[in-house]
Order: structure tokens, then C-alpha cells, then sequence
């Protein structure tokens, strides 16, 4: 699993996420992702065009990240996820609570 | 015949060396004189020591006039006045490990010169006059070392040392080799059958102390490191009793097969000793059966903690104000008494599902879950697959939360399908996955009638797996209505 930072400005965070989201996966960078993202103080941006598999503790690190930005009064969006993902995500119910977009420019809008 | 002949020739000069020695700190000690004369016998004994060595050698055998001149020379310093003045000698220093040692020495002499460095140094000692005593010795009693002449009648050293080194008593007893035999074949051969190390007689006091010294150190961190392993083994064991009961109880907590007026069958399977899936199923009232499955994100003691809890909610409707024949109200209840903020950060999935006899009938809500599905048959008698879906968020995850009901009638000869997102989430050994629409569905609906489905489904998905051994915990259900 890897995590790149796209772009960092003062308006935005997006970082890119790529493999597969299992209990190894998110060992692998939920440290990382969550330092990142619990004081970013901006709406935060997830590629997840590359995530392959999306497992329970995957969900988990997203509401981790969905309730950090919230307490600072910040959404999270989740751009252009795989059709197995999407449907973990919609499942999961995490669309009521951030948005999913398959567009960069519809997830910007959306956040501002 | 030769290298005993030395050996019996030192063994005697070896005692006075160390005498020599020992007499050399009480002189110090005392303040008296006589530290000159004891440093001349001391010098003539080892020159009689290098005489035998040269004499005696296999290509100098029996230079006779050199020996005897030799010894000679140290009856007559021997002679002279042990009164002389003398400058100070510092005193033995004590060994920083004190431990028990047997000295094993057929010489009483040996064994007296021994035991007086070794008490100076701090250590406690027993003797030996043989192998079979010292064997005797420490079947009884508990030593920290051994010192063991190599050459002793009756039983050699090195016999001793081979049956020490061949009980699993004694096997971890440092045991050095101490002669006046200095022929390396016989370090060697000693060293190869366990010996920790080997001293020369004459033996230095500072070298005897060093060397025990390693030796007690080396062993009592084995001690502690064999102390360490035995409780990890026994905290490790207490741990797997511990989990093995906590497991039991999960599965104690599971409701028996039912038979009327409904059949369920089940099959329940953790990928680890506890899982954080739990189910059950209980009547509200006469008329209605309320069904349901969670999975909480992770396995172990954790998630089957929060498992059984929030099952126990359920099945003892310990919920407040909630209407348990609603089930969009029970997720909304849950989803506030299981804030994962308030649960080491941990929710879980749920369908929860009532149905009503009389209306033939069930309401259901999920929370995050994947939908329940039923099979029936269509107006031409051919199976299809409803879903009952009622898609809501993930319980736990975010406060506030609302979840909706729906209806879906069971018409009969009706089979309802639960289960957790481990049934289907399975990765083949080439990194593939099952899909749900594409495989697992399909699955059900060409074997959904068979008798043991939840078996047989557990069955195939460890084929397509390629192990026995999944990955997730797996729960399934399935619920015959009747005519």
C-alpha cells in the first residue's frame, strides 16, 4: 500500500492512496494517513483511482479521517473509486458522510 | 607414561606454587616479613616446573642431572627464615559473581589451595576426591561451577565431564578443567566435550578469577534467560487456555439450530480462536422472530468483546425507548450506544431482520451489512434471488445516525440467506476475487436448496480459497419458511 501526497496548499490536501486496503495495507500507512489528515485545518482530497480492495479496516481509517476533519469542521472526499470500492463505500454508507465523486473538479467544488 | 610421570612430578611443585602464593597475602596482610624468600621458592618452583617440562619432553627424556640440581636449589631456599621484611602485597580481590563450586581434585593439597582463593574471592566451595564422589555430589546438591582435575585416578576428569554434559540435569553446569597435563590434544578434547574452559597448573590467581568469573557470568544469564522462557511459556499457555474459554463461551452464546416452525441451520467459523462475528435469533413475541448478524472490523479478543455485547443488547432488548419490532429504531439505538470513539475505535456491520408469521412478512434494516437474500421461487417455479437491502451507514462510525426499514414478503418455499462479508470476500491464490454479483450470488442460486448449504458454502469458498484457513470469520445463515 502507498501513500503520495499530490497536493498540499493552504485550501487543499490530496493524496493518493494505491493497493490494496486489507488489515495489511492499512498497517502499512494508517499512521502516516492519519497524521496527515487529523490537524490538515483543510478539506482533504482521496485518490483512490488505484485502491484495489477496499476491507473493513479500511473503512475504519476513512471514518477516523471523516470524524478528525469534522471536528475541525472540514469534509473528506474520496475521488474516482474502483466499481468493488464504490460499492464497499456505498455499503459501507460512507457517502452520507463524504463525498464521492468520480471528477476532480465536481470533488473541489463539492468541498468548498 | 611420560606425560604422567610429569604430571605426578608437578603436581606436588604446583601445591608450593600455590602455597606460595596464598602465604604471599597473609604475609601482607600480617604485615610480616618473608615476602623475598617466598618469591625465590616461588621462582625455583617454576624453574623445577620448566626442568620437568624440558627433561621430561619426548625428545629429551631423562635429563635427570637438571632435575635433580633443580630441586636442589629449592630445598635450600626452602630453608631460609620466612621472617624476612618485605614490602606490602595488595590482598586477593573478590570475585564480582559469588557462586558454589565444587573442586574436584584427587590432591588434598590441590584441592586446600583451591578452595582458599576461591573463598577470598567470594565464592562458597565443596570438595571432591573423585569422580564418583563429585558425580554423587551434584546429583545431590545445587553448584554454580565446577573445577575438575583432568588427571585423577578411579575416575579421570574427563569421564566426569562426558556424564555431566550427558544429563539434562547438569548439562548447563560450567565445568573448567583444571591439570598440570597442558598437552593441547587434551584442552582440545576437553573443550570439545563441554568443558566452559581449561586452567594450567600452576594456576595464577588473577587468571582463575577471570575465568570463573566469565564462566558464573555466562551462567546465570543462562539461568535468567531459562527463568524468562519458562514464564513466557507458562504466561503463553494461560493466554491460549484463556482465549480457547473466551472461544467457547462466543460459541455458547450462539443459538441452537432451530427446527419449528421455522428451520435454521448455521454454520460459524472464526478465522482466528475468536472472531468478531456473532448472530442469533429470538422471538419478540409469539408472531414474530427477530434475526440478526453483526461483524464488527477485526478479529480477536476486541471484536468478539464488542460482538457479544452488543449481541446481548440485542437478544436482552436492553435497549431504551427503542421499538424492537422496528428495526430502522434498533440500528439508530445502537449506532448510539456503540460510538467506536467510546469502543476503542472499533464499529461493526449488522442486518437485523423481524419477521411476522402471520403476514408472512420481514422487516429488515442494515447497518453497513451485506443484504440478506432470499430464495424463491418466480410464477414459473424457476429460483431467483431477491435482496433485501436497506443500505444504512456502518453502526458506530458516526453519531446521529438514522436508519430506515423495509418490508419484503416470504412467500413459500423460501429460503433466507444472512451472512457476514467473509463469505464472499474470499481471495483466490491468484490474487483474484470473488465477486458478489458475478460469483457468489450465482453460487447460491444453483445450490441454495441443498440441504447443508451453509456447510457446503463454507466448503467452497475454502476451495476457491485454496486453503482450509480463511482470512475473515465466517457466519451464515440460512432460514427455511414454511408452507
Amino acid at each position: 500500500m502507498n501513500l503520495r501526497i499530490i497536493e498540499d496548499t493552504d485550501d487543499l490536501l490530496l493524496l493518493e492512496l494505491a493497493g490494496s486496503l486489507d488489515l495489511e495495507g492499512v498497517r502499512e500507512i494508517e499512521a502516516a494517513f492519519l497524521a496527515h489528515v487529523t490537524f490538515a485545518k483543510r478539506p482533504v482530497i482521496l485518490d483512490f483511482s488505484q485502491v484495489t480492495f477496499l476491507a473493513s479496516f479500511g473503512l475504519r481509517m476513512l471514518f477516523e479521517a471523516i470524524r478528525a476533519l469534522g471536528r475541525q469542521g472540514k469534509r473528506l472526499a474520496i475521488l474516482k473509486p474502483q466499481p468493488m470500492v464504490a460499492q464497499v463505500l456505498e455499503l459501507g454508507g460512507v457517502s452520507s458522510a463524504a463525498v464521492i465523486s468520480f471528477d476532480g473538479a465536481d470533488a473541489r467544488s463539492k468541498l468548498h | 607414561m611420560l606425560a604422567k610421570l610429569r604430571h605426578d612430578l608437578r603436581t606436588p611443585i604446583n601445591a608450593i606454587l600455590g602455597y606460595c602464593d596464598l602465604l604471599k597475602e597473609d604475609l601482607a596482610r600480617n604485615q610480616v616479613n618473608g615476602l623475598d624468600d617466598l618469591n625465590r621458592i616461588a621462582a625455583a618452583g617454576r624453574q623445577l616446573l620448566a626442568v620437568i617440562e624440558a627433561g621430561l619432553s619426548d625428545e629429551h627424556f631423562g635429563d635427570f642431572h637438571s632435575i635433580s640440581s633443580a630441586a636442589e636449589t629449592s630445598r635450600s631456599t626452602g630453608k631460609n627464615s620466612f621472617t624476612a621484611a618485605l614490602r606490602a602485597f595488595p590482598s586477593e580481590r573478590r570475585s564480582e559473581i559469588a557462586g558454589r563450586i565444587l573442586v574436584v581434585d584427587d590432591q588434598p593439597e590441590n584441592r586446600d589451595v583451591l578452595v582458599k582463593h576461591l573463598e577470598r574471592q567470594g565464592h562458597r566451595t565443596a570438595q571432591a576426591e573423585d569422580g564418583q564422589r563429585a558425580l554423587a555430589m551434584l546429583s545431590r546438591e545445587a553448584f554454580d561451577l565446577v573445577l575438575l582435575d583432568v588427571a585423577m585416578p578411579v575416575m579421570e576428569g574427563y569421564l566426569v565431564l562426558e556424564r555431566v554434559k550427558a544429563d539434562p540435569q547438569l548439562r548447563h553446569l560450567p565445568v573448567v578443567m583444571i591439570s598440570a597435563v597442558d598437552e593441547l590434544e587434551t584442552v582440545v578434547r576437553c573443550i570439545e566435550a563441554g568443558a566452559e574452559d581449561f586452567l594450567p597448573k600452576p594456576f595464577d590467581p588473577t587468571l582463575l578469577r577471570a575465568r570463573i568469573d566469565a564462566s558464573l557470568e555466562k551462567k546465570f544469564l543462562r539461568d535468567q534467560e531459562r527463568s524468562h522462557l519458562h514464564r513466557i511459556e507458562e504466561t503463553q499457555k494461560r493466554l491460549a487456555n484463556e482465549l480457547q474459554e473466551a472461544a467457547r463461551y462466543v460459541v455458547s452464546t450462539l443459538p441452537p439450530p432451530m427446527s419449528e416452525p421455522l428451520k435454521i441451520a448455521w454454520t460459524y467459523e472464526p478465522s482466528t480462536e475468536l472472531g468478531g462475528d456473532s448472530f442469533g435469533y429470538h422471538w419478540i413475541d409469539e408472531n414474530h422472530l427477530a434475526v440478526y448478524l453483526l461483524d464488527v472490523c477485526g478479529h480477536g479478543v476486541g471484536a468478539a468483546l464488542l460482538s457479544v455485547a452488543a449481541i446481548n443488547v440485542i437478544r436482552s432488548a436492553g435497549l431504551r425507548d427503542t421499538d424492537f419490532f422496528d428495526p430502522g429504531q434498533v440500528l439508530s439505538s445502537l449506532n448510539e450506544a456503540f460510538q467506536m470513539e467510546s469502543h476503542n475505535n472499533m464499529f461493526f456491520t449488522i442486518w437485523y431482520g423481524v419477521y411476522d408469521v402471520a403476514a408472512r412478512s420481514i422487516r429488515h434494516a442494515s447497518g453497513g451489512h451485506p443484504p440478506a437474500l432470499l430464495l424463491k421461487s418466480d410464477v414459473s417455479g424457476a429460483d431467483v434471488l431477491e435482496e433485501l437491502r436497506c443500505p444504512g451507514m456502518l453502526v458506530g462510525a458516526m453519531p446521529n445516525v438514522s436508519y430506515k426499514s423495509a418490508t419484503s414478503l416470504i412467500p413459500e418455499n423460501s429460503r433466507l440467506f444472512v451472512f457476514c462479508d467473509g463469505a464472499y470476500e474470499i481471495a483466490r491464490p491468484d490474487g483474484t476475487r470473488l465477486d458478489f454479483d458475478t460469483d457468489f450470488a450465482p453460487y447460491l442460486l444453483r445450490n441454495g436448496r441443498s440441504l447443508n448449504i451453509p456447510e457446503q458454502v463454507l466448503s467452497w469458498i475454502r476451495s476457491v480459497h485454496g486453503s482450509e484457513t480463511l482470512t475473515d470469520d465466517f457466519s451464515f445463515l440460512a432460514i427455511d419458511f414454511p408452507k
